[in-house]
């Protein structure tokens, strides 16, 4: 019972630098506007299919540091993050699914 | 309040109800954001009449992606002050994700005036309407967490919220960025992916 | 623990009447709770009820005129979404409401307001939904409600509309009372109740939980298109505007399906109670079955598209969707498989609850199989949507969830109410039910082989369904009249009955463990849980003995118990309101939209979950 485990002590203890995670999530931002203005796409020739792919990989790269950081699941119970990929692993089920069927 | 503190100590897990639920939550909201954007993807490569992807105002919308990537940064620094027990700072931050909130609002009422100025409507096509739900419910989303958040600021003003007490405020940033998150995806997926 | 014997106050002056009325109004109580869906689910049981016997009498002969071809579009649509959304799944609800507290030795759900909310917003969804009736017409689609039959051309009354708003607000309740029992199950657990020993009706109602939060926003999000393509003319649905009926297809068998595990787990969940306590014994594979309702919980999620096999696909994918249905059914029989097990070599008790649960497993498994038929892919286009899929889902629904909710009412009305059913009458409800049942649906089987196609208002002599039909309607009336015993039995019972004492049928999970009915804070304390079959424990001395337990009960702390709350009735009707002021007028919507704020409001300045 009334287990605390130590990841609900360290929560209150942990203060990742927000500031620079902000900083991170901007420069993915500009980097997903860089991938697809037309001087990039000029000069570096990239397919449509590879441009799209970088998009996406952008992000989730910042879904997971918003996930992470400023949603504390990486400092926070790990049933959270359980609850959370249910949810995620469904949605992607429902995508994928409906992707190859139209 | 007393019955309820002891009642936390006694959770099984060692969690607290109110933000393991609302984990729960979001996780049923993911699949509601994603039927709306797979219905998006799906309808927005069908060929169509009228205005579709090249009416968007890109830089516009990048400007407000920035304004509320950053909402979600003085959300979680409000998060963080009432943590530490510091009032005015959380009232601070508080009130900047208000602002930032009501202003991505205000560009996104913006947004949708010219658009429909261009022509793209809820009927225009399936463009339109499955791009004005899509960024519609995120909308109503972040609409609803500005009233949130102005109930939080306000009960703020009495010392309800200090380390003691920080579930109320942690959840609430919990929804705005999860909020953060939808358009994290939405704008590459709506805005910048030509499907 | 002495047995209370008067289950609910009986009035007698207006004064006290209302004071009842307030008291069930504003209660956040979870056994009340659980009493008002069932309750509530029970009326709109008859409503459904009597749209079965309509339908029935309208086929009961070949072109018959008992009612208009459109009157009987509507009443079928409602019968079916009744059924679905207004009486099993609320009913089941209920059940979970009441026990899952109960038999993880909790107080009390772990947001007792927003369970009353979620009743609220059940009820009222559902009196929306009836509603529709009194103004122009109720929905006529078909409870599956498929495009392009739902757009204004074809389905021009508001009923859609009705029927739309209606299920987004019973959807509400749906997802709430998800979240409570997801928390309640996981966080409120007794010390001692680890998973592994949770009884097996919390394990069916936490998958359920998972798979309402996974399935029903798909279906909203349906709904919300197709409310956008009737009111504000976007084509989501519409070939001339370039969407698809498909999409809405799709979207609502990915909720679809789910939905009936949704609606079997929880009674497959109710009968693995019930059969090992008639048996006397344990369940045979107490993680067979657990693993088994987790297993058919992921896999719903993957078999939706076997409803649509006409529709047409790629044969791959038609074949993996049949494959994964087949799959499906491999965890289903384990499950039969380990009730059975539990049966044999146990001393069996046929008492009305095992009856029902024994009957269970038998119409269960035709439905089953059947099942497996509709997934064989040249199998179903010969036989979609003809009477052989009514009679399918039929053996599942009613011949399934049906009879385990007729069981658990006659197994946990003695804890509910303190008092037993009359054993007599609960065989002949029974006896009329099952018979009923098999006279009803098993032609129907025939008639689909035949080709009679579902959802007809009437067919023409002479093409050989005039007898099956017949039979059909004749068996339809003897479950009526299996029914009405049953309501003559409960009424009966619950002023006359003997007294139950705690534990009528020697059952070893907790809510046995207290009074009945329970007490408002559940346990005056708990027998230590050291396996999953506590009162046994406690019963057989391995644990404490009797005297040692009650002197364990003695010494538990003070109680807190959360006040009456007004605020989930004044939120649930703000929803409601504005719900109903988008068919009726907006001024309805904008009072709605006042009575939210103020509900709101007035919830987050009371204290407490």
């Amino acid at each position: 019972m009334a287990k605390h485990s130590a990841t609900e002590t360290s929560k209150h203890g942990a203060h990742p630098n927000y500031w620079l995670i902000g900083i991170v999530l901007a420069i993915l931002t500009v980097l997903e506007l860089t991938v697809t203005s037309n001087w990039f796409v000029t000069t570096f020739n990239l397919s449509q299919a590879l441009t799209d792919f970088l998009l996406l990989a952008f992000a989730v790269g910042k879904a997971l540091f918003v996930v992470g950081y400023y949603m504390h699941l990486k400092f926070d119970s790990r049933i959270f993050t359980v609850m959370f990929s249910i949810g995620i692993l469904f949605a992607l089920l429902l995508s994928t699914t409906f992707v190859l069927l139209f | 309040m007393s019955a309820h503190t002891q009642m936390e100590h006694h959770t099984t897990l060692g969690l607290d109800h109110r933000k393991l639920g609302f984990w729960v939550f979001l996780a049923s909201e993911c699949v509601f954001f994603m039927s709306l954007i797979i219905t998006f993807i799906i309808y927005s490569g069908r060929p169509q009449e009228g205005p579709t992807h090249e009416v968007l105002n890109i830089p516009l919308t990048a400007f407000n992606t920035f304004v509320l990537l950053t909402s979600s940064l003085s959300m979680v620094l409000a998060v963080d002050a009432t943590r530490r027990g510091d009032k005015r700072q959380m009232q601070l931050w508080l009130l900047a994700t208000i602002l930032m909130g009501s202003f991505f609002i205000g560009v996104q009422i913006f947004e949708y005036r010219e658009l429909m100025h261009e022509g793209l409507t809820l009927t225009s096509n399936l463009f339109g309407m499955t791009f004005y739900l899509l960024t519609g419910f995120h909308g109503a989303h972040v609409t609803f967490g500005i009233l949130w958040l102005l109930v939080v600021f306000i009960k703020s003003f009495g010392d309800t919220f200090g380390p003691q007490n920080d579930v109320p405020v942690d959840i609430m940033g919990l929804y705005w960025h999860f909020v953060d998150l939808v358009w994290v995806f939405l704008f590459p997926i709506v805005y910048l992916i030509k499907w | 623990m002495a047995t209370r014997t008067e289950p609910i106050a009986r009035p007698s002056t207006l004064a006290t009447w209302w004071d009842t009325v307030v008291e069930w109004a504003t209660t956040v109580d979870h056994k009340k709770v659980g009493i008002l869906y069932i309750l509530a689910s029970i009326v709109f049981f008859l409503f459904g009820g009597i749209e079965a016997l309509m339908i029935r009498t309208q086929l009961a002969g070949p072109e018959l005129r008992f009612i208009h071809p459109q009157t009987y579009n509507e009443v079928l649509t409602m019968h079916g979404t009744t059924m679905v959304f207004l009486v099993v799944m609320p009913i089941l609800t209920g059940f979970g409401n009441y026990f899952v507290p109960l038999m993880i030795g909790a107080r009390d759900m772990a947001f007792p307001r927003l369970n009353m909310l979620g009743f609220w917003l059940f009820f009222f969804g559902g009196i929306l939904l009836y509603l529709s009736f009194l103004s122009g017409g109720a929905p006529d689609a078909g409870w599956f409600a498929y495009a392009p039959l739902t757009d204004d051309t074809f389905s021009p009354t508001r009923g859609m509309d009705f029927w739309i708003l209606g299920l987004t607000v019973t959807g509400i309740a749906s997802i709430t009372g998800s979240i409570n029992f997801v928390v309640t199950i996981l966080n409120m657990r007794a010390p001692g109740m680890t998973l592994n020993r949770m009884p097996i009706f919390v394990w069916t109602t936490l998958v359920t939980a998972f798979l309402i939060l996974f399935a029903f926003p798909s279906l909203t999000v349906a709904t919300i298109f197709l409310f956008f393509d009737r009111n504000f003319g976007t084509g989501f649905y519409s070939p001339e505007m370039g969407g698809t009926p498909l999409l809405w297809q799709h979207l609502f068998w990915f909720f679809g399906h789910p939905e009936v595990y949704i609606m079997i787990l929880p009674s497959f969940g109710l009968i693995s109670e019930m059969i090992p306590v008639f048996s006397r014994k344990p369940i045979f594979g107490y993680a067979a079955v657990v693993y088994a309702t987790v297993a058919i919980g992921f896999i719903g999620f993957t078999v939706w598209a076997h409803h649509m096999f006409a529709v047409g696909m790629p044969p791959v994918v038609a074949a993996s969707f049949g494959a994964a249905s087949m799959i499906i059914a491999v965890p289903t029989a384990i499950k039969i498989f380990n009730w059975v097990g539990t049966m044999w070599g146990g001393s069996l008790r046929l008492r009305t609850p095992m009856l029902f649960a024994i009957s269970f497993v038998a119409m269960f498994l035709i439905g089953g199989l059947t099942g497996i038929f509709l997934a064989t892919v040249p199998v179903d286009w010969q036989l979609t949507d003809s009477y052989f899929v009514v009679a399918h889902f039929h053996y599942v629904l009613f011949g399934g969830a049906f009879m385990s909710i007729l069981g658990a009412a006659y197994y946990w009305f003695p804890k509910m109410t303190g008092r037993m059913m009359d054993e007599r009458l609960g065989f002949w409800n029974w006896l009329l039910v099952f018979v009923g049942f098999n006279l009803t649906f098993f032609p129907m089987h025939i008639l689909g082989l035949d080709g009679m196609p579902r959802r007809i208002a009437t067919y023409g002599a002479g093409l050989g369904w005039d007898f099956w039909n017949f039979v059909s309607t004749v068996g339809a009336y003897m479950i009526g009249a299996g029914m009405i015993i049953f309501f003559i039995n409960f009424f009966h019972s619950l002023r006359n009955g003997p007294e139950a004492g705690d534990n009528p049928w020697e059952g070893w999970t907790l809510e046995w463990a207290t009074a009945s009915p329970p007490p408002a804070h559940n346990f005056d304390g708990l027998p230590p849980i050291t396996s999953r079959r506590p009162l046994w424990d406690v019963k057989l001395n391995r644990v404490l003995t009797p005297e040692e337990v009650k002197a364990r009960l003695v010494k538990d702390e003070h109680i807190h118990l959360p006040p009456p709350s007004f605020w989930p009735l004044v939120v649930g009707l703000g929803v409601v309101l504005i719900a109903a002021g988008m068919i009726y007028t907006y001024v309805m919507t904008v009072l709605g939209v006042l009575t939210w704020v103020i509900g709101v409001l007035g919830w987050i300045q009371e204290k407490g979950y």
